[in-house]
């Protein structure tokens, strides 16, 4: 549905997207994981052909995308980072407005409206202007807006950016039911834990470039780390840790503070190899927690810095 | 000090805005200053207008008439059609126009008709027709007096000329304390409200809206500082703002007015009773900016402020032309006291003990005014840090 | 387009801030002019307090002053009789406005230049002709009689009845006064008949200035339409909907509205304050239609500035409609003639004097030729405003957002 080759976009000096590429299938969540200031933001604008971009290409639907490619942009909806309303209309005149963009049929957007108040649960709010919202109802008008005209192809651009976990956990499962619905949907953010629980695919960017992707299995498997297992009020000797870093499948530990932390690679059984040796010394200890690899640790891997830096 | 600092930084930050808006306001009054000392003057003159006569009648009367106002005046007779009297009016080539209808003597003398005329557009248009009308009226009335003694239309006529030849001697007494060049800065000091209203209006709010947002005075109610200090040091950053302004279009007065200003007798009352002004325009201003946030609806309210203070209250229309209800709705205002004491200052030299105690009454009002002003903006920000 | 129209109309007239500009200052403005200008033109003058200084004895000058205070109610002037040093001296404090010397030819000393010394002088000059007539007269009635009388022998040379001639004298200057009139000869009109306020340019200026804050509006709209101005703008551009179009609809509405708003001043300044404008309505309507149109593009242009924040493009719009209104006479009602006479360019491009301008020749010179030739200018003006608005708002893809 969406193929990016090649794209480059410099703003004067700074390397904003570097030589990005990106394909996106249709009936995905595509999820597009970064730090702030990776160029996710900037490489949604210019899928929308909303910025100039110095080389490459961009397709969406097969067709190049430009600012004319209406017949494209009928079939998209986009959910701004920033919430886009108007302040002086209510929630059903907000909605109605935007879907009329799409649709022409009075009758048929009126049936959109409603659907689209339901899906986000606005509606005993329907009547109030967005400065009487809060910012978790606000957002929810900020995605009614943008998913109103039911489009085949969604943007979501850090939807959930100072939302409640009520709103955030609506919002997700919302998104979710759209793919049921057939929308495929882009969705960019810093929060891995929203990218792992809804998305079935993940680019994860860094300095304008794709530095991985694939879905969640595929990118775990590129990075070494099997295990992450930690142990609390632990004491150990120097000698201790040393025989702990001989171990089979460790490759990585850290003591401070009696706390350990070994990271594993992928074998089984890593937990209970630890476990027994620390029994077999007689030392004592806390709590256990064993975790499997997560985004971070991938793109900690890849580049050297955690996701949240 | 900390909030102290903190205003001193947005301020710093919108210096920009201050030269813009500053630069704006400074050019627009120094140009009513210029076009205003263009028509006024200290020294007294009878104005002499160009004036359009259209002789319909072409008897000895009205070319007497004519000549009546030739005495003291340029008479113009070559240009008739009204085209090119609306031409020649609107450029003000032509002050005038006089139009002498046939049988004019009759029709006059006998109450049947009246002279028509039109008159050119200024601000004092009404005043410098005045002597025009008079002379007219005064040739007929003196040609009906000489016509109705027995007198031939010639005879009528020669004498009524004399007649209407007749001027008064005037003489004007300049104070020797006082300087005959005091009319250009007493204009530069009159126009000043203007500058100043309308650059802390617009300056004041979008430094105090970084303040006034409601999660800002959360945060800021919940710290350590009391609200009515935290308020006094802002009031404080603002006020001190306000004094290099106010330093600053002080020595651009110097540096333009020069020695006529440094030797006026009066420029320490200048000088303070500017600061009396710079004081009450801050604390508009801040009042303006505690009560109003959005950037658009401050930028009315300014412009109501600024322009109508500078209308009602002698600003850019002279106070000597406002009419006594106008004035007393002024007296509210606290430009007017301004103005009354800076007229004083200008038109008196070493004053009288009252003229001095007019002048520090005009200038306690004004303090007064703007603690109370300021008083009601710290009341207000402090009853709306208590709501949010 | 209808749907776009719709809201854009339901979101202008709902935003009261935008809509103060154009649609309640002007009125607030007019009305404080009105009563400024209104009572500067309908000043009643105070008594004005004089020193009289007898210098040399004028029985007639002192009862013809003694004549002017005769009115118990707000007589025109007050006289103090006093030496001539305490005389300066009150001139100096400001105790009176002028000092009359009584002399056989009497003087005015003044302080200053200002209304009432003109009353000081009007009052001087006219006892001057008063008594030159008069003496002239009396003169010519005295060496009247004497030859009657010598010729029908009844008085010898040299040896006049003098209470006779002073009875006939007192009864031919009562007769001469009486054909005096007191009313004006004249009346004041103007070319077209209408009544002339000499602040007229102030309040044609403010029409202009009305016309202008259209920019207000155009500048709000400009930065709901442009993606690198607000993310509302950038959701827009998004959408399907052509950008020409919500152009052309935000355009439509925000010149309509601020049109409506015009037509409400001209209403509130004709019917309510009274301005003598004439009944020249197709003239004034499309004068203001102009304005509008020029007024919304510049608020556009403006508004369509990506890089600079809010305040900043305000202030802009502020500065330069303020600026044009003040050169255009909004303030001092002679800048646009001293402008005119100095450096007449400047009142050609400033798009406020041309709707004065206008004004002037439909409501106060009837000069259809130069009012054709505003209408030109303006139509040019608007046609230009459009086409840079247009295209700097048309950009469908930016450097940034």
């Amino acid at each position: 549905m969406i193929e990016i080759s090649n794209l480059v976009k410099r703003y004067g000096e700074t390397l904003a997207l570097d030589h990005l590429n990106l394909s996106v299938q249709p009936g995905e969540v595509f999820g597009l994981l970064g730090p702030n200031g990776s160029g996710k933001t900037t490489a949604i604008n210019c899928m929308l052909a909303l910025l100039k971009y110095d080389k490459g290409e961009i397709r969406i639907f097969g067709e190049e995308m430009q600012p004319d490619s209406y017949e494209s942009k009928r079939k998209i909806g986009v959910v701004m980072q920033e919430v886009a309303v108007f302040d002086q209309m209510n929630v059903r005149e907000n909605i109605d407005f935007f879907c009329g963009l799409y649709e022409k049929n009075k009758t048929v957007r009126k049936k959109l409206v409603e659907e689209a108040i339901q899906f986000t649960g606005l509606e005993e709010h329907v009547k109030k202007k967005p400065k009487q919202l809060s910012g978790g109802l606000l957002r929810r008008l900020n995605i009614a807006c943008g998913i109103a005209h039911k489009p085949e192809l969604i943007f979501m651009d850090e939807p959930t950016v100072a939302v409640d976990p009520q709103s955030r956990n609506k919002i997700l499962e919302g998104i979710l039911e759209l793919n049921r619905q057939g929308s495929t949907i882009v969705y960019t953010s810093h929060y891995m834990e929203e990218v792992e629980q809804i998305c079935s695919r993940i680019a994860i960017m860094d300095h304008g470039r794709c530095i991985a992707s694939g879905t969640k299995e595929e990118l775990k498997n590129m990075i070494k780390t099997g295990e992450t297992i930690t142990i609390e009020a632990v004491v150990l000797s120097e000698e201790q840790v040393k025989h702990i870093r001989s171990m089979e499948n460790v490759y990585e530990v850290h003591y401070s503070d009696e706390t350990l932390v070994i990271r594993c690679g992928k074998g089984r059984h890593n937990l209970i190899h630890v476990l027994h040796d620390l029994q077999e010394q007689k030392t004592t200890f806390g709590r256990v927690f064993s975790e499997l690899p997560t985004l971070n640790d991938v793109f900690l891997e890849i580049t050297g810095k955690q996701l949240r830096d | 000090m900390t909030v102290f600092k903190g205003y001193m930084i947005i301020i710093k930050r919108n210096l920009a805005f201050l030269f813009l808006y500053g630069g704006i306001f400074f050019s627009i009054m120094m140009g009513v200053q210029g076009a205003a000392t263009k028509t006024d003057t200290a020294v007294y003159e009878k104005t002499n207008l160009n004036i359009a006569v259209i002789d319909e009648d072409g008897s000895a009367f009205s070319k007497g008439m004519a000549e009546a106002l030739d005495k003291e005046h340029t008479i113009i007779t070559d240009v008739t059609e009204q085209r090119d009297l609306a031409e020649e009016l609107y450029y003000w080539r032509v002050d005038y126009v006089l139009r002498i209808p046939e049988n004019a003597e009759a029709l006059l003398l006998d109450g049947d008709a009246a002279l028509e005329v039109v008159k050119g557009v200024s601000s004092d248009g009404a005043y410098r027709s005045v002597y025009a009308d008079m002379q007219v009226d005064s040739y007929v009335n003196a040609y009906r007096v000489y016509r109705n003694a027995g007198m031939d239309m010639e005879e009528a006529v020669e004498q009524a000329l004399q007649v209407a030849g007749k001027q008064a001697e005037i003489r004007v007494r300049e104070s020797a304390e006082h300087n005959d060049k005091g009319i250009l800065y007493h204009f530069y000091f009159r126009y000043l409200p203007f500058v100043l209203l309308y650059t802390f209006c617009y300056i004041f709010p979008l430094v105090l809206k970084n303040f006034n947002r409601r999660e800002m005075e959360r945060r800021m109610n919940s710290s350590g500082i009391p609200s009515l200090w935290q308020s006094l040091q802002g009031s404080l950053a603002l006020f001190l703002f306000c004094g290099g302004l106010y330093l600053l279009l002080m020595l651009l007065a110097v540096v333009l007015y020069r020695g006529d200003l440094l030797q006026d007798v009066n420029l320490g009352y200048y000088l303070l009773n500017a600061a009396c002004l710079t004081l009450v325009s801050a604390s508009i201003s801040y009042l303006i900016g505690t009560c109003v946030k959005n950037e658009l609806a401050v930028n009315g309210i300014a412009n109501i402020v600024a322009l109508g203070m500078s209308f009602l209250c002698g600003v850019l229309v002279d106070m000597e032309l406002l009419g006594s209800g106008v004035r007393m709705v002024a007296q509210f205002l606290p430009v007017y006291w301004y103005e009354t004491a800076n007229i004083t200052l200008y038109e008196f030299g070493s004053m009288t003990m009252e003229q001095r105690n007019s002048v520090w009454l005009s200038i306690g009002i004004q303090l007064a005014m703007a603690v109370s002003i300021l008083c009601i903006a710290l009341i207000i920000k402090k009853k709306r840090v208590k709501e949010a | 387009m209808r749907h776009i129209i719709f809201y854009q109309f339901l979101n202008t007239l709902r935003n009261r801030v935008a809509l103060f500009w154009p649609a309640i200052f002007p009125l607030v403005l007019g009305t404080l002019f009105s009563i400024t200008f209104g009572s500067a033109e309908n000043i009643e003058l105070e008594t004005i307090p004089v020193a009289l200084v007898e210098q040399e004895e004028n029985i007639a000058f002192s009862a013809f002053i003694d004549t002017m205070q005769e009115e118990e109610e707000n007589p025109v002037i007050k006289t103090v009789n006093m030496e001539e040093k305490a005389a300066l001296e009150a001139l100096e404090t400001g105790e009176v406005t002028g000092i009359y010397y009584i002399a056989e030819t009497p003087s005015l000393t003044i302080r200053k230049n200002s209304i009432e010394a003109t009353v000081l002088d009007g009052v001087l000059s006219t006892y001057l002709k008063y008594e030159t007539m008069m003496t002239d007269l009396v003169e010519r009635e005295l060496a009247g009689y004497a030859s009657e009388q010598l010729s029908s022998g009844q008085m010898p040379e040299g040896s006049p009845d003098i209470s006779v001639m002073q009875q006939t004298i007192e009864e031919y200057i009562e007769e001469a006064m009486e054909d005096i009139e007191e009313t004006s000869y004249i009346t004041e009109v103007t070319l077209s008949g209408e009544r002339l306020s000499a602040n007229m340019n102030c309040f044609f200026g403010l029409i202009g200035m009305a016309c202008m804050f259209g920019c207000f509006m155009g500048m709000q709209a400009a930065m709901e339409l442009q993606a690198n101005t607000s993310s509302l703008g950038a959701r827009r551009c998004v959408s399907p909907a052509r950008k020409s179009m919500q152009i052309v609809a935000v355009f439509v509405v925000n010149v309509t509205v601020a049109y409506l708003c015009n037509i409400l001043l001209l209403l509130y300044l004709k019917f309510i304050l009274g301005m003598g404008f004439g009944d020249h309505w197709g003239g004034m309507l499309l004068t203001c239609a102009f304005g509008c149109i020029i007024g919304v593009c510049m608020g556009i242009t403006i508004g369509s500035i990506g890089k600079l924040p809010m305040a900043a493009k305000v202030g802009l719009n502020v500065g330069i409609t303020l600026s044009l209104s003040f050169l255009a006479g909004l303030m001092v009602s002679e800048m646009k003639n001293i402008i005119d006479i100095n450096c007449p360019i400047v009142n050609r491009l400033n798009p406020v004097a041309v709707i004065s301008d206008a004004f002037y020749c439909l409501c106060v010179y009837n000069d259809p030729v130069r009012y054709r030739n505003d209408l030109l200018l303006m139509a040019l003006y608007s046609l230009g405003f459009l086409v840079v608005s247009y295209c700097v708002i048309r950009r469908e893809r930016y450097d940034s957002i």
